[in-house]
């Protein structure tokens, strides 16, 4: 593949609607080489509709993607360094684990000893090296959710489209996907990860895409989306008794309950201090993505 | 081509691994052929003979008719002291028929025919309303029991002339009869007459007689039968096999139709779909897989044919591109069968809506050899037709290439037209 300046990926104004349905409705971004990227937004946000369209699984109405520089996403030489992992797993029930790394190793044309190295790699990234025999229908949930992964990284792509990963898998698993996605990585792959859970959008993306009724809303690295859209952090404070009446509060008082909202949290906790008051409890909420969304929307990630 | 070749033997071994259609595929048509086969019956003497119960009035002059009857291999006869028993035995399904002698029987029967015309027959026969199959065979061989009573008679001049005299006599007590019928008759005793009297070697034989041969054993010669005569199956197996292995195809082609949408279903289809593969590989890889899993399933029903069943091959190389030229014909099918539904479901009730009424006019059902001509004629339109006669071509009919050709090329032609029809509407439904 060329060196060639520019984005991974470029989606332009990508639009997709089934019937009256707006699925997607005007997305564009870029994603640079060997970053990662994530969308971030609730179910039915137009995620999934948006990684078909990039991949060239589905035809957008209008827009365009390119893909390291200027290709096309159904050019089977661009196909060929890019992995997908599916929302809906997409193994063979029938054949093993180790029979699905190899057919789809195969079909990228692997072949050989670097087949098997990249099977047993495969292996080892799915935590099934123990299991390389066992037909597929024979695994937990999280397993094959671990297998549908390692299916799509087994021929060592350049751009990974991971589309929500981790959906009912418990925190081991969900810990070891994503320790093996900074493996991959830290190897140079680009990524793109939707997700509805903002942690994993926080751990794992350097910037992201919040996304609500096939729109983006919002774009860039966390810090600046939490800066940007976040709003003030709030300071709360229990006191143990009522404030002498010569303290000058900095907020309401509700009760014995203090609250103070601040951008910056640390020296509004000091000048409190700073007044001799009593307080029994301190608690301090910084902006997060979570909070980012609801200023955005009006509503939570998840209901 | 190597991707076509991955994408096959994936198929194949999710088929193997696959038990309902392991059973469509293998089993279904294994027992078809078996069953089929051994209801046709192998050889005469493996057949269960028929049980028959006798009750005799005639105070004896059926004994050689009875005999006679009990010397098929295919009857085996007992007594029965009451006609009410006999016709209980037949009734509790201990007897296939019953045969009652009455009592104006005599050997030879030629009284019948001075009989009055309304006058009761001199044997009935019951068969058990539930075996229509076997009422023709039966009738056959009570007839042939009584019949060759009389080419026994005719052989032996002396008893012969003794029936004609009794038939005269019956003749003249039977003024009732019509003239026509009398004239007739008594021709009939003439001519009868001339006959024992040329077979009499008392008696001064006329010129032409030359070598005199007892009439039953002139009307009838017996024959070797070839056994391995080309041209004729030698055991219902051989045609029963080749229905079985287009069963067997039509096996694989059902369940390669569900496998696209269940590969839709799995999601499997997306990453084929996003991988380099373009949907022409994808599709070659299944029409690659069907074919084969079509001449394996072939092959292994024909090695069991061969082998446990004494079917032949009378020509190796024919068979086998007829069958390269059946498993495309049933790709192409499997093609169209797999755009006519969504879901699995809809795709195998489809598959078997479009395949039994080519299987039962085409000779799935009731073998070509036993079709009506008009049966034949409809065969034409399905390619279970063209699939079993170049198959049979090659087992049993020992015909040439050139005679199969036909039925070859009928079935590539289907195979291309097929296959680019589905093919085109799938690409369509893909994008
Ligand atoms: N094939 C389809 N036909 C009709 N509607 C569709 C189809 N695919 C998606 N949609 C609709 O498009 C919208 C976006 O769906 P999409 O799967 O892209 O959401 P998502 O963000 O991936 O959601 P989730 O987090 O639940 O996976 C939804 O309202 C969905 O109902
Ligand atoms: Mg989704």
């Amino acid at each position: 593949m060329a060196i060639l300046g520019g984005a991974m990926l470029e989606a332009r104004d990508l639009r997709k609607s089934f019937g009256e349905l707006r699925a997607v409705d005007g997305v564009s971004f870029d994603i640079e080489r060997a970053e990662s990227f994530g969308l971030l937004g609730p179910n039915g946000a137009g995620k999934s509709t948006t990684i078909s369209m990039l991949v060239g699984a589905l035809l957008p109405d209008s827009g365009t993607v390119r893909l390291d520089g200027d290709r096309s996403p159904s050019a089977p030489a661009t196909r060929r360094e890019i992995g997908v992992a599916p929302q809906d797993l997409a193994i063979y029930e029938e054949l093993s684990a180790e029979e699905n790394l190899a057919f789809f190793g195969r079909i990228y044309g692997l072949r050989g000893r670097r087949l098997a190295e990249r099977v047993s790699w495969g292996l080892e990234l799915a935590g099934l090296s123990g299991r390389r025999k066992d037909r597929a229908e024979t695994f937990s949930g999280g397993m094959k959710r671990r297998l549908n992964l390692a299916c799509a990284a087994v021929h060592e792509p350049r751009l990974l489209l991971c589309d929500e990963p981790t959906v009912g898998v418990d925190p081991q698993s969900r810990n070891h996907i994503f320790e093996s996605i900074e493996a991959l990585r830290a190897d140079g792959c680009t990524l793109l990860y939707t997700t509805h859970y903002m942690e994993e959008a926080e751990r794992l993306c350097e910037r992201v895409a919040i996304m609500d009724h096939g729109r983006i809303l919002a774009l860039g690295s966390v810090p600046e989306l939490i800066a940007e859209h976040g709003g003030a952090a709030t300071v709360e404070v229990e006191l143990a008794e009522a404030p002498p009446s010569t303290a000058v509060l900095p907020g309401p008082l509700d009760g014995l309950t203090l609250r103070v909202q601040t951008e910056d949290p640390l020296p509004a906790v000091e000048s409190l201090g700073g007044q001799g008051l009593a307080i029994k409890r301190l608690r301090i909420d910084r902006p997060d993505l979570e909070r980012v969304f609801l200023n955005l929307t009006g509503r939570s990630l998840r209901d | 081509m190597r991707a076509v070749w991955t994408l096959a033997i994936k198929d194949l071994r999710l088929l193997v691994r696959d038990r309902v259609s392991l059973f469509w595929v293998l089993a279904f048509p294994l027992l078809l052929a078996l069953f089929f086969g051994s209801m046709f019956g192998g050889d005469e003497g493996e057949r269960a003979a028929m049980k028959v119960v006798a009750f005799d009035e005639s105070g004896g002059a059926a004994q050689a008719f009875l005999a006679r009857l009990g010397e098929s291999d295919a009857i085996e006869i007992d007594t029965a002291p009451s006609l009410q028993e006999a016709r209980d035995r037949v009734r509790r399904g201990e007897r296939v028929a019953f045969v009652h002698v009455r009592p104006d029987f005599s050997d030879g029967s030629f009284a019948m025919f001075g009989r009055p015309a309304d006058a009761r027959a001199p044997v009935a026969l019951g068969v058990d309303p539930a075996r229509t199959a076997e009422r023709g065979l039966l009738q056959g061989l009570v007839t042939q029991a009584l019949f060759s009573g009389m080419t026994e008679s005719l052989g032996d001049p002396s008893r012969m002339l003794d029936q004609t005299r009794k038939v005269r006599a019956q003749l003249a007590d039977a003024p009732e009869l019509a003239p026509q019928r009398r004239r007739s008759l008594e021709t009939l005793m003439d001519a009868l007459d001339q006959v024992s009297r040329s077979n009499d070697p008392s008696e001064p034989a006329s010129e032409d007689a030359g070598g005199a041969v007892p009439m039953g054993e002139a009307l009838v010669e017996s024959v070797p039968v070839d056994r391995d005569r080309s041209g004729k199956p030698r055991s219902p197996y051989e045609v029963t096999f080749p229905s079985s292995i287009v069963w067997g195809l039509m096996g694989c082609a059902t369940a390669f139709a569900t496998t696209l949408v269940r590969e839709r279903r799995a999601g499997t289809m997306f990453r084929l779909r996003v991988s380099p593969l373009s949907l022409a590989h994808v599709l070659a890889g299944k029409g690659l897989a069907c074919m084969l899993a079509g001449l394996g399933a072939s092959a292994v029903l024909l090695a069991i044919g061969v082998i446990a069943l004494g079917v032949r091959v009378v020509d190796p190389l024919l068979l086998g591109l007829s069958l390269v030229a059946a498993s495309a014909c049933f790709c192409g099918l499997m093609m169209v069968m797999s755009v006519l539904g969504r879901t699995e479901s809809a795709v195998a009730g489809g598959s078997w809506v479009v395949m039994m009424p080519l299987a039962m006019i085409g000779g799935g059902m009731i073998p070509l050899i036993a079709m009506p001509p008009w049966l034949l004629t409809a065969s034409n339109a399905s390619p279970f037709k063209w699939a079993i006669f170049a198959i049979e071509g090659a087992v049993w009919r020992d015909l040439t290439l050139a005679e199969v050709l036909p039925s070859l090329l009928v079935l590539l032609a289907i195979a291309v037209g097929l296959f680019a029809l589905g093919v085109t509407i799938l690409r369509r439904r893909e994008g």
